[in-house]
């Protein structure tokens, strides 16, 4: 019984996600899915405990540009498991990589130039009589650190993961249903006790490598499909969590989990 | 001791308050510009009631101020009826009892802070005590939160709330050693409850957490408790009667039933389709979507994206480019966050911040409008206690760098935040912001002595209740206007809900302008905003421009037109 509604809460929490983005997506997706992909297979080749697992970061740059920043952000958590010769071979790829792909990452970046930001911008400089004042506390780097900013705060949002970022949705964005929101309670409960999880250096650097990577891309929209599987696993440390407490609770848990996700999967598939 | 060291926290609150008071004061009566028509009603209720009374309705001395078509909590009005005795009715005294609790805000928390960090760590204000400094980080951080400065920059309820709401916290935990700290407690949390309604959600369960948390202390001395605490009770009560008395009223319901995401009447809950059948009713079930949709609301009030981000979505509330914290303290946010979760000795701070971080989002939760920092006040204590507490709590842990290291970061860090904040409120703030503050009609109340008084003036109400601003900056004699003017009698005061297009004030109509009988038929002064009448229109009727005023941003706010009617 336990491990049955263990099983059935785990697929749930994995099925949702992609499930959702496929079936809101269109053609051009598949991309961002193989993107996931490319995690999952580090993922068991990091738990085989395979030396040079994070050489399959250097394939997200070649699958779209955007996620050109990943491998560099990535393998800053790796860097004391990693021998020198091969971070210099990782380096070289990844300079390679980037002639080809520099100039589409920049094309989605934040970096990207924004009139309407721009202008905003200049009103701001000039409402303020104090030239230097104004240098010092708005100038042109403002456009691109808002825009950082937000991007941050918005994969930092629970809202995003289990409220399609209700109650303050994105313009010209899929704001997906993501998660079914009563997973929140495995994901705070995750969170809370990744520390002592074992797992906890593969999905905090991929976590981390995923959201300050996507940062820097303009729309974050479809690319942060990346985040899908640290996300995920971080549920499912909290849903392991939960069934070692005391029977009542999982009981309580799961009779609250199973019917109000299975209710929003089928929004999911018939909406 | 050094002198240093023994006047400094002294030193440090006091610079505190005066930049909480710098931030609260200047230009209070200019910045906003413009006055927003909740804090006309507001201003000119307690005008009426001063000069005659009445409410502008006629009705005595009210529980509740019928506020158009809602009722506004009366603290606010009547606390402005001294204001008004010496400084007459303007922006400025509106604003001034949110300005001064706002600022005396500031050393309550310090005072609390203290309270509830000494007697739990035993020598925590020994002089190697990094944790003295808590309470004075505390202070400083509320002295320059964009959120609280700016409810106290603008007349708004919810601040006098608060203050009330913390001092009833402060005399509650001196209350546990002397129980007659309860009445004080007790009358200043009625008052938070009066003054806004949301603490008639938050005090109530902050009491109940406070008699869980500490029954053992209050049944191990019930009985030198038991007179102060029934004596508190029964006034509380007393003075709580009326308010208690229209809770069941339309009126006092009529803001609620409207925002509630529960209501099963008005707008469904977020994610509802149309549609039949049994799958269909799984899925939109009203209370598991509404259930949902709060979940999704309460999750916001504690989510990084929109304390360091996004802030208010309303239009007059955020400053532009800012959020409701600033940036930087986000890492403190969460370093005070695990450091309070593991903290075993602050054990009743790390209560009460907990206690009000939960609770004070649920009211603005249970309404529709996307992250209210209005209706969530209370939050900004938990959170700025979490805040400086990430800043202080790792002082004492990490390797000791220089003192003056320490302090020199985090005074250029709040010198940087405050100039950042100046230039936000007082340069961008009425430029991006004034349509939202009915910028202009005082302007238009200044020239109509200027026209001429034989003709009519008509103002448009269409998008708004203008007819409170012309009150308000006419100072019009509110027995003449109760005479003037009828909407409901004293018996119908919280039941009815109806309300009258037209407003008489003298030779000044306010009502929604029609076009032809009002534009072309009679000859009269119109006053209109640049939606009502725009150039094409202007031309069409044969109206005279007497005067445009513009926004700061130069485009036209308001205009004061005259009629020229064909001869007949």
């Amino acid at each position: 019984m336990k491990n049955l509604l263990f099983c059935v809460s785990t697929i749930l929490i994995f099925i949702f996600w992609p499930l959702s983005f496929i079936l809101a997506s269109r053609a051009d997706s598949v991309t961002f899915i193989i993107a996931a992909l490319v995690l999952l297979v580090d993922r068991l080749l990091y738990l085989r405990n395979y030396p040079y697992h994070y050489f399959t970061f250097l394939v997200l740059p070649l699958l779209h540009p955007a996620y050109l920043f990943f491998p560099v952000i990535a393998i800053l958590f790796h860097r004391s498991d990693i021998k020198k010769i091969s971070l210099v071979i990782y380096t070289v790829i990844l300079i390679f990589i980037s002639l080809f792909s520099w100039k589409t990452f920049y094309a989605y970046s934040i970096f990207t130039p924004d009139p309407l930001a721009f202008d905003t911008l200049n009103k701001k400089i000039s409402l303020i009589p104090n030239r230097n004042l104004a240098r010092l506390y708005h100038n042109k780097t403002d456009i691109f650190q808002d825009k950082f900013k937000s991007n941050i705060f918005t994969s930092l949002d629970t809202n995003n993961y289990f409220f399609a970022l209700h109650p303050r949705e994105i313009f010209e964005n899929q704001n997906l249903h993501k998660l079914p929101f009563p997973a929140i309670i495995p994901f705070l409960m995750g969170l809370y006790f990744l520390i002592k999880s074992k797992d906890r250096a593969w999905i905090a650097s991929t976590l981390l490598a995923g959201i300050f990577s996507i940062a820097l891309i303009n729309n974050q929209d479809k690319f942060d499909l990346i985040l899908y599987l640290p996300i995920s696993l971080t549920c499912l440390v909290g849903l392991k969590k939960i069934f070692t407490l005391r029977q009542a609770y999982y009981l309580l848990f799961s009779f609250i989990f199973l019917p109000l996700s299975i209710i929003e999967l089928a929004r999911i598939i018939f909406n | 001791m050094k002198f240093s060291n023994k006047y400094l926290p002294v030193i440090l609150l006091f610079l505190a308050f005066l930049v909480g008071a710098f931030f609260r004061f200047y230009k209070l009566g200019e910045t906003p510009v413009g006055l927003y028509v909740d804090e006309a009603s507001l201003g000119y209720n307690a005008y009426s009631v001063y000069k005659t009374g009445l409410d502008e309705y006629g009705k005595w001395l009210p529980v509740m101020f019928r506020s158009f078509s809602t009722f506004q909590s009366p603290i606010y009005s009547y606390l402005l009826i001294p204001v008004i005795h010496f400084l007459d009715l303007s922006i400025f005294s509106v604003r001034l009892p949110s300005a001064f609790f706002g600022v005396l805000s500031i050393p309550l928390l310090y005072l609390f802070v203290k309270q509830l960090v000494i007697p739990a760590k035993a020598g925590i204000y020994s002089s190697d005590s990094k944790l003295k400094y808590f309470p004075l980080v505390a202070a400083m951080f509320l002295a320059i939160s964009p959120w609280h400065i700016n409810y106290s920059r603008t007349a708004y309820e919810a601040n006098i709330a608060l203050f009330f709401l913390l001092l009833g916290s402060l005399f509650l935990f001196h209350a546990l050693k002397r129980s007659w700290f309860f009445l004080p407690a007790a009358l200043s949390f009625v008052i938070s409850m009066m003054a806004y309604r949301a603490e008639i959600i938050i005090v109530p369960a902050l009491l109940v957490v406070f008699v869980l948390r500490y029954s053992g202390a209050l049944i191990s001395e019930f009985k030198q408790r038991l007179t102060p605490i029934l004596i508190s009770l029964v006034l509380s009560f007393i003075i709580f009667l009326p308010t208690l008395q229209i809770m069941g009223t339309p009126g006092f319901r009529a803001r609620s039933s409207a925002l509630s995401i529960f209501a099963t009447s008005g707008q469904r809950p977020w994610g509802a389709n149309e549609g039949k059948g049994l799958v269909h009713e799984l899925q939109n079930n009203h209370q598991v979507l509404a259930t949902r949709e709060f979940l999704s609301l309460y999750s916001s009030y504690l989510s990084p994206r929109y304390m360091f981000s996004l802030g208010d979505s309303g239009p007059r509330l955020p400053y532009a480019g800012m959020g409701t914290f600033f940036v930087w303290q986000f890492p403190l946010y969460l370093i005070g966050l695990y450091f309070l979760i593991k903290e075993r000795d602050l054990i009743d701070f790390k209560y009460f911040v907990f206690t009000l971080l939960l609770i004070s989002p649920i009211p603005a939760a249970l309404t529709r409008d996307p992250y209210s920092t209005l209706r969530s006040l209370p939050l900004v204590v938990p959170q700025i206690l979490i805040i400086s507490f990430g800043l202080v709590k790792p002082w004492e842990i990490l390797p000791a760098f220089s003192s003056k290291l320490k302090f020199s970061v985090v005074a250029l860090l709040v010198i940087f935040s405050s100039v950042r904040m100046f230039i936000s409120i007082f340069y961008f703030n009425d430029y991006f912001n004034s349509k939202f503050w009915n910028y202009g009609w005082e302007t238009v109340v200044k020239e109509i002595p200027n026209l001429n008084p034989q003709l009519p003036i008509v103002v448009d109400s269409s998008r708004g209740d203008s007819y409170i601003l012309m009150l308000f900056f006419l100072k019009y004699d509110p027995a003449l206007y109760q005479r003037e003017n009828f909407e409901v009698s004293a018996s119908d005061y919280y039941t009815s809900l109806t309300r009258s297009d037209t407003k008489k004030l003298g030779n000044i109509t306010v009502k929604s302008i029609v076009w032809g009988p009002d534009t072309d038929e009679a000859e009269q002064y119109l006053v209109a905003d640049y939606l009502a009448m725009s150039e094409v229109q202007i031309d069409a009727h044969n109206l005279t421009i007497i005067k445009e005023i513009p926004f700061p941003d130069g485009k036209v706010a308001l205009r004061i037109l005259k009629t020229n009617p064909k001869p007949k």
